[in-house]
């Protein structure tokens, strides 16, 4: 956990919410949800194919048996994701860089008792952690309300069912931070994804559609590379372009009210 | 549509006399693999480290188990996307001598092709029920290669009537699936025009 070097005067412990986080995905990964359950109901009601019917009643009743079994729903656990819905008036032990790893941890102790598959690899290599925790995964996304204090939603995102019909929101949106937010020049600091972005901007400028596509070398200013671990079914592969002026402006503002402008985002880093 | 009980390891009899859309449950002997073991050994070369004669059945799967008090513990259980492996598909048939192959949906057209010349047919189930599954289930063994991960090991399997299943690739390489395409498309241009989207309609050309 980051030293936590600042004081709230009646913080939420760490104990508490990494204790929420944690049957958090234990009751995610092993209870159905009472309104996916109704729906699942009102569908075997409706369904017409003698076979889908009897399909439908069987994954119903093994997920009503998860519960009890306190067992997985599915073998794949999917993508572990948190939402938090953000008091305004919040504060936490350590901080938000403290709960973020107490969903770490969170996580890797559900794979190690079997809520969760290890099934979260690195998207080259094929390595696997054996505890979902990756570069960039799990994935957070945060929404700030009136109030004090915290909502955890946790999703298994099936690996699956997001081959289908659409880009993972963890790619787009690392995409776009990287089209939109790394310093143009810099490189990832990984030689393998540094090789993908300076054969991708080789290639790209071999093609000589040049400024405004009307012939000319300088096709991209830049290739942008960043990854997260990916799901053992497939890896999400999301661009996004932007264009050559790139417009983007960052300011720093201090604990003491100084502002300061900033030449570019850091959003990576140093990069 | 008629309903069998199998013991695995499978003989071409067996399988040959299956029709698309048959139920089968299945007992005796059966290895999981996923997509990664078969690229190891069909495209890097490596030797699958048992021998599949008296296992003549697959089953696409990366299960959760869990050793417990020194014996294992299958947690959940579920086949996993078949499609994901029609680059292997024709090679595992041929050269495993698999009989029949466990997967969710089903494969392509060079396996359909290999299954009908080896004698194979591919299964797939109709619901996602783990708990209906596991308990006819026996982990005997597992072959760990560290540098896939856990997930992509290969187990061994003690079956007793592990079902339903319904067959989508017979023996002569025929697909419960391709059927229903056409039925499928049939209703897509109904619903396009329900939507009020004329068949004739184009997206704009972009470039």
């Amino acid at each position: 956990m980051p030293k936590a070097d600042f004081r709230y005067e009646n913080p939420l412990y760490s104990i508490i919410y990494e204790n929420a986080l944690f049957e958090t995905i234990k009751r995610g990964a092993t209870v159905i949800s009472e309104d996916v359950k109704d729906a699942f109901v009102a569908a075997i009601e409706r369904e017409t194919c003698p076979d889908a019917k009897s399909g439908l009643a069987a994954t119903l009743q093994s997920m009503e048996m998860s519960a009890k079994r306190q067992n997985p729903l599915c073998v794949d656990t999917g993508w572990p994701i948190f939402y938090f819905k953000v008091g305004n008036k919040c504060e936490l032990e350590g901080g938000f860089m403290a709960l973020e790893e107490s969903a770490r941890r969170a996580v890797a102790k559900a794979t190690k008792l079997g809520y969760l598959r290890a099934t979260m690899k690195h998207p080259l290599t094929g390595y696997d952690p054996g505890n979902n925790i990756g570069m960039n995964i799990p994935d957070f996304t945060y929404q700030f309300v009136e109030g004090d204090g915290i909502e955890i939603s946790y999703a298994a995102k099936g690996g699956g069912s997001e081959c289908f019909g659409g880009t993972a929101n963890v790619a787009a949106n690392l995409a776009k931070e990287a089209a939109c937010l790394r310093t143009v020049g810099s490189h990832h600091p990984d030689p393998m994804f540094r090789k993908i972005e300076e054969d991708l901007y080789e290639a790209l400028n071999s093609l000589d559609i040049g400024i405004l596509g009307a012939g000319g070398s300088t096709s991209v200013l830049a290739v942008n590379v960043e990854y997260a671990y990916t799901h053992i079914a497939g890896i999400a592969c999301a661009t996004s372009t932007n264009c050559m002026v790139a417009r983007r402006a960052s300011t720093r503002i201090c604990a003491d009210g100084r502002t300061e402008v900033m030449k570019s985002p850091m959003w990576f880093g140093d990069r | 549509m008629a309903t069998h009980y199998l013991t695995s390891p499978l003989t071409e009899e067996d399988v040959r006399k299956l029709k698309l859309g048959d139920t089968v449950y299945i007992s005796g002997n059966a290895f999981t693999c996923r997509s990664r073991l078969q690229k190891h050994v069909f495209d890097e070369g490596h030797t699958l480290p048992f021998s599949t004669e008296d296992r003549n059945l697959l089953i696409h799967n990366g299960p959760i188990v869990i050793k417990e008090d020194g014996k294992w513990r299958l947690v959940s259980f579920m086949p996993t996307s078949s499609i994901r492996f029609e680059k292997w598909g024709a090679d595992s048939v041929s050269k495993w001598g698999l009989r029949m192959i466990v997967g969710k949906t089903t494969m392509g057209e060079k396996t359909a092709q290999m299954m009908k010349k080896c004698g194979c047919v591919h299964v797939s189930p109709r619901s996602v029920s783990p708990n209906l599954w596991i308990d006819a289930i026996e982990v005997e063994e597992v072959y760990l290669f560290d540098e896939l991960g856990s997930i992509e090991a290969a187990w061994f399997f003690k079956m007793k009537d592990l079902g339903p299943f319904i067959v989508d690739i017979d023996a002569e390489g025929n697909n419960y699936f391709d059927a229903l395409d056409p039925v499928i498309a049939e209703k897509k241009e109904k619903a396009l025009k329900a939507l009020g989207i004329d068949k004739d309609f184009e997206f704009t050309k972009l470039y």
